[in-house]
């Protein structure tokens, strides 16, 4: 059982520079969180009194405008910022997709890069010199495995980072935007293994602008609005809530 | 993946700082490879690889050691021993005060894309300077033995390593902490360590000072450090005092950073 639970929580990111008291102007903004003025450091409030709890089976969507909070929550749920206000609880392992290239070091090769990748998502080095193989053939890749991937193009070095990241299976996991690969040859069998990935974890969140990756992966859809929750809800329903109210702010 | 992190938890005080930094401790796959990162990527394309960290200790120390002889007038062994254990140990406790206070800052990327501990970070920083120290110390090993070898009394070294490491850890820690808030302590933090440099007994020797002013490298916290690890190398009798200001300082640095673990380490991410 995989459980994430959020209770009343609240992300204020303080605004350190030595210009502070210069930015404490009132600004009218219709992106982005809310800027308070009235602490001594200014503060950008990016979620605020955010409940919900997901359970086994769970496929969260996150929509909402540039800064409306989607990183920001998926960070919370993955632990990397303890809340300001309220409580969180995460039972389960948590994979956050939001670099897939950290740990990777440029100048060792694509077989050493797989294991480090694989020790950053939890693994012991003996199950991730097990999995290697198999990783290092889904990226075929072939001999430029051997090379450091410093030689590797931009598409490559993305197939390595893709191959490592759906062959972990954890119980919740986080993405920021959709994981993809260019070349059309490669994209058929990525389409197939990040759907197993999907299915194979527990509780999915994902943040996207692309109404087709959430209709194809996701049951909820979860939408912020300068770091609010206004939905939370079944997909379709939710989703048409969320586009009534962009074309009424567009006419 | 990894199970929920503990700075999740609300909770702090000694016992929230005490978990903090074990948790950083329990992910030493990733301590050994951010650890061995740098130098990996650093000697990456070059012959000698990591042995330049071997090598160019080693002219330091020829060339002060022989600047040295020819100003002191003292036998070239025991300068040279003397010389290459200071600098040597200096060096290691320098860098990690000054990398220390970089350290979260450094790993800024890392931090925001997975929930790890901090303390991991600083361990990392430990480990690396720790195998830079195997490096070094090749030539203290060279040094010790034209120096006429070393006796059982040298083991006592090992204590005095371990409570330099514990002190290495907190310091670091809590540089880390406080310069990831205040970014002029990163650059108050190198300017301190240069002066601390000069008032340190590394290259010379405490009663090389006029009797009145020998308490400057007794109450230098960093000369005992020096001292409770120098010591046994070079054959010299322990000294008592040095060795209860060490683990004063070193007691006192654990307790204050398990309580700064504890009440702050929730608040790091948002320094960054």
């Amino acid at each position: 059982m995989a459980s994430v639970i959020l209770d009343g929580v609240g992300v204020d990111f303080p605004v350190y520079t030595p210009r502070s008291r210069s930015l404490r102007q009132q600004l009218t903004q219709s992106l982005g969180g809310r800027l308070s003025a009235d602490a001594r450091v200014v503060t950008v409030r990016a979620l605020d009194d955010i409940s919900l709890a997901l359970a086994d089976g769970d496929r969260v969507g996150i929509v909402g405008a540039n800064g409306a909070g989607k990183t920001t929550l998926l960070r919370v749920i993955a632990g990397v910022y303890p809340p300001i206000a309220g409580r969180v609880a995460i039972s389960g392992k948590v994979a956050a997709y939001t670099d897939l290239t950290l740990g990777m070091d440029m100048e060792s090769s694509g077989w050493e890069n797989i294991v480090y990748r694989s020790i950053y998502l939890g693994l012991g080095f003996r199950q991730a010199r097990v999995l290697a193989p198999s990783i290092g053939e889904f990226t075929e890749l072939g001999s430029y495995l051997d090379l450091p991937v410093r030689t590797y193009s931009q598409g490559m070095l993305l197939r390595l980072a893709f191959a490592v990241a759906t062959a972990i299976h954890p119980d919740i996991l986080v993405m920021d935007e959709m994981i993809g690969v260019g070349d059309p040859h490669f994209a058929d069998r990525a389409a197939e293994r990040v759907k197993q990935l999907m299915y194979n974890s527990r509780i999915l969140v994902i943040a996207s602008h692309a109404q087709e990756i959430l209709r194809a992966y996701c049951n909820k859809i979860l939408w912020l609005e300068q770091g609010r929750l206004r939905g939370f809800g079944p997909i379709e329903e939710t989703l048409a809530q969320y586009a009534a109210s962009r074309s009424a702010s567009i006419s | 993946m990894h199970e929920v992190p503990v700075i999740l938890s609300s909770q702090s005080g000694l016992l929230a700082g005490w978990r903090e930094c074990a948790a950083g401790l329990a992910n030493w796959r990733i301590v050994h490879l951010e650890g061995s990162a740098v130098l990996r990527r650093r000697y990456a394309r070059s012959m000698f690889g990591q042995f330049w960290l071997t090598l160019s200790t080693a002219a330091s120390i020829v060339i002060l050691g022989g600047v040295w002889t020819l100003l002191w007038k003292q036998p070239a062994r025991e300068i040279f021993a003397y010389i290459a254990v200071s600098m040597i140990l200096w060096n290691f406790m320098s860098t990690l005060v000054t990398e220390g206070a970089g350290v979260f800052v450094a790993s800024a990327h890392s931090l925001t894309n997975q929930g790890l501990a901090a303390s991991t970070y600083v361990y990392a920083l430990l480990y690396r300077n720790m195998l830079i120290l195997a490096h070094d110390a090749v030539v203290i090993a060279v040094v010790l033995a034209v120096h006429g070898g070393v006796g059982a009394g040298a083991l006592l070294f090992l204590p005095g390593f371990a409570l330099a490491l514990v002190a290495g850890f907190c310091v670091s820690y809590l540089a880390g902490m406080l310069c990831a808030r205040y970014r002029d302590m990163i650059l108050f933090t190198s300017t301190l360590m240069q002066l601390m440099f000069y008032v340190t007994p590394v290259l010379w020797k405490r009663d090389f000072l006029p009797p009145r002013f020998e308490w400057i490298a007794h109450a230098n916290p960093f000369a005992a450090f020096l001292a409770i690890m120098r010591d046994p190398l070079l054959g010299l009798a322990p000294e008592p005092a040095a060795w209860a200001y060490a683990l004063a300082c070193a007691a006192g640095l654990v307790l204050v950073t398990l309580l700064v673990a504890g009440a702050v380490r929730r608040r790091l991410i948002y320094w960054l």
